[in-house]
């Protein structure tokens, strides 16, 4: 098995969303975690995270992902230390903001080698620091 | 051919010697210490076999991408750490950062290149003894060291040194210079580095790109890859065999190492016969080898009569502050260390703690800042925090640690690399004097931040070292050091440490230069022997060495 169901996917997808919340980001940023995990395509690893996933879900009364936000914040922290919580949560926080995508809402500028650097565009344009 | 055009070829060397060749010097390593000595010891003639463990990296493959960069550059074995610091607990299987590369970690390094200060020389007399902490004075002074750390300043192409023009300010240093101002710091600059301002030596000018650690896009940057490696290559006397693992040193009955074992790229074990060795593996994989390659008569590790080898790692007490301010900075410009202040790397025991430490402006780009300012933090404060990115400044300090005897590096009981060698295990624990340092450190660098108007401060604990150094510490006395003042093992005498394993004591300055100089140094003894040996051949007929 390369890949997730629809539903483990949907519940990742909350869970990364709850690990890193920006409201400024709809769900296709997060989806990014969850196709990149899909992309290394080790099955021994998408069934573990599928296995977590379940375990989530039978947490509560209602799908994770159906939950009040508070109430997964708990049912996270309840986890937090397992395998499964640590491999979603380095993976989401590597591949959320390593995503070009999101950069210009952090005001992150990226590569600048194919611009010229910064020497002359702005290396030193700060000028509310006084000079004293 | 030019140099900067060589580093693009593949791994073909262009030169090869024997296997059984036994006149050839052997240089495990070719990172600060290794490439230098290459360059060095083939400028006077001596031909040279360097095995380096990576391959070579071509430039165009450098990317602004922290994390591309980071599986690119990174040394990627197997590790494992234990002991009370944050990175044995927060890193436990990447304690360290350093690279897998022709370069070895000049490839990420960001050029930092302070000076080390007379006393630093003298911590045991300086500082007295310390308890729990293995304190000693170098067998050398600053006096010895001088001409040779000139000369490497000129060689690296020092910035603000030696007649180089310094780097201009970006916007963090000036935030950095406004603190200091205000704090009554007097010693601060745009930060020599390594990194030409203006071209020089083959290589380019800095284009104030960012990501001088993600490998420098400019071409400014020195390295061995872009340096010393080239001009060795290029008085056809340096093979350079890359994608060779060197996994252990064989001796003779009379204790001379003799040849060099390892595992080339196809996974075939060779082995290179040799006159000498010069091991430089950085800090951790110098004594692992050593440690691998016991034999009877050296039951605990080759060179390691004294029992000290892997012991005394140190790795700088180091850590980071963050200062969020109204407008925007945009760290990311320029530079990744574009200031320092030095007036805390004085000998100072009034504040608390033996030794001094720098600070410097920094730059995270935003994938390591949301993954490094907190390691493993999650929820919505912390990501809440990062959304600030533009406006955030970083700064970090860099100093002293204390050599502790049970802080090593040793082969690890049960675990095996992909060839089949225990991996290598650091043992860190923080000295109280190292937890002193970073207190006041920290406190600093809050008050400077806020000086200059930060609206909100955030610290973060020590990332992955970059700086390992002492594990083959250098010292006069055979039974509390594992080489003598040139680097030389006290067992065997045609062996040689030649990067900051052997440093006696961790300094507060970045290592490099010091690396560079003592190699520059090293390479001079070596050919000095060699030329003593010869005149020994002719008149006895047989090689002293």
């Amino acid at each position: 098995m390369t890949g997730f169901d629809e539903h483990t996917a949907r519940t990742l997808i909350a869970m990364a969303r709850r690990l890193y919340p920006h409201d400024f980001l709809d769900d296709s940023h997060y989806a990014v975690v969850v196709e990149r995990i899909e992309a290394a395509r080790d099955a021994e690893r998408i069934a573990l995270l599928t296995e977590g996933a379940k375990a989530l879900d039978n947490a509560g009364d209602v799908p994770f992902a159906e939950r009040p936000e508070d109430r997964k914040v708990a049912d996270l922290e309840a986890i937090e230390g397992t395998g499964f919580f640590n491999d979603v949560r380095q993976t989401t926080v590597r591949e959320l903001y390593s995503n070009p995508a999101v950069w210009p809402s952090f005001g992150y500028e990226g590569p600048s080698g194919h611009l010229g650097g910064y020497l002359h565009r702005g290396l030193n344009d700060a000028t509310w620091i006084p000079d004293e | 051919m030019n140099r900067l055009e060589r580093t693009l070829d593949s791994d073909v060397p262009v030169v090869t010697y024997r296997h059984d060749d036994d006149d050839v010097v052997v240089i495990v390593g070719s990172g600060a210490g290794g490439g230098t000595m290459a360059d060095e010891l083939t400028r006077a003639g001596v031909d040279v076999v360097v095995l380096e463990a990576g391959p070579r990296i071509d430039v165009r493959q450098f990317v602004n991408d922290e994390w591309i960069a980071w599986d690119l550059l990174t040394w990627h074995d197997l590790r494992d750490a234990s002991g009370t610091s944050p990175v044995a607990q927060n890193f436990a299987a990447a304690p360290t950062w350093i690279c897998k590369g022709v370069g070895g970690s000049t490839l990420h390094w960001a050029g930092m290149c302070p000076r080390v200060q007379p006393h630093e020389f003298k911590a045991l007399s300086n500082y007295g003894a310390l308890d729990g902490a293995n304190l000693a004075d170098w067998p050398i002074t600053f006096e010895d060291i001088e001409p040779w750390y000139i000369r490497a300043e000129v060689k690296m192409g020092v910035s603000g040194r030696n007649g180089i023009p310094h780097h201009p300010a970006n916007n963090v240093y000036r935030i950095l210079e406004l603190g200091a101002k205000r704090l009554g710091y007097r010693d601060y600059d745009t930060n020599p580095t390594a990194i030409n301002p203006v071209p020089r030596d083959g290589r380019n000018a800095c284009d104030q790109i960012g990501f001088c650690m993600q490998g420098c896009m400019s071409g400014a940057k020195w390295a061995t890859f872009n340096s010393e490696l080239p001009r060795a290559e290029a008085t056809g006397r340096c093979e350079l065999r890359t994608r060779c693992m060197v996994v252990r040193i064989d001796h003779d009955e009379q204790g001379y190492a003799r040849e060099v074992v390892y595992v080339d790229g196809k996974g075939v074990m060779q082995s290179q016969k040799c006159r000498f060795v010069c091991v430089a593996g950085n800090a951790v994989e110098t004594p692992r080898l050593l440690l691998n390659s016991e034999s009877g008569m050296f039951p605990d590790g080759l060179a390691n009569s004294s029992g000290q080898v892997g012991k005394n790692y140190m790795r700088h007490v180091t850590g980071n502050v963050y200062g969020t301010f109204e407008h925007p900075v945009y760290m990311n410009r320029g530079r990744q260390v574009g200031g320092i202040i030095r007036d805390e790397s004085r000998f100072d025991p009034r504040r608390g703690f033996a030794g001094g430490y720098n600070m410097a402006n920094t730059a995270l780009g935003l994938p390591f800042y949301a993954a490094f300012r907190q390691p493993g933090a999650w929820g919505r404060d912390y990501s809440r925090s990062l959304e600030s990115y533009a406006r955030v400044a970083a700064f970090n300090f860099t100093g002293e640690d204390m050599p502790i005897e049970t802080n090593r590096v040793s082969l690890h009981p049960s675990k095996r690399d992909q060839f089949g060698l225990p991996i290598p295990t650091l043992h860190i624990d923080d000295h109280a004097n190292d937890l002193s340092m970073r207190e006041h450190a920290e406190g600093r660098l809050r008050a400077l931040v806020e000086a200059a108007g930060a609206t909100e401060v955030f610290a973060s604990p020590p990332l992955p070292f970059s700086h390992n150094l002492g594990t083959c510490r250098m010292s006069d006395d055979p039974s509390r050091g594992v080489v003598d003042k040139w680097g030389r093992s006290h067992d065997v005498p045609n062996l040689f440490i030649s990067d900051g394993s052997q440093f006696t004591t961790a300094m507060a300055p970045n290592p490099t230069l010091l690396i560079v100089a003592l190699a520059l140094r090293q390479a001079d003894f070596i050919c000095r022997e060699m030329r003593g040996a010869q005149r020994e051949t002719s008149r006895s007929r047989e090689r002293a060495i």
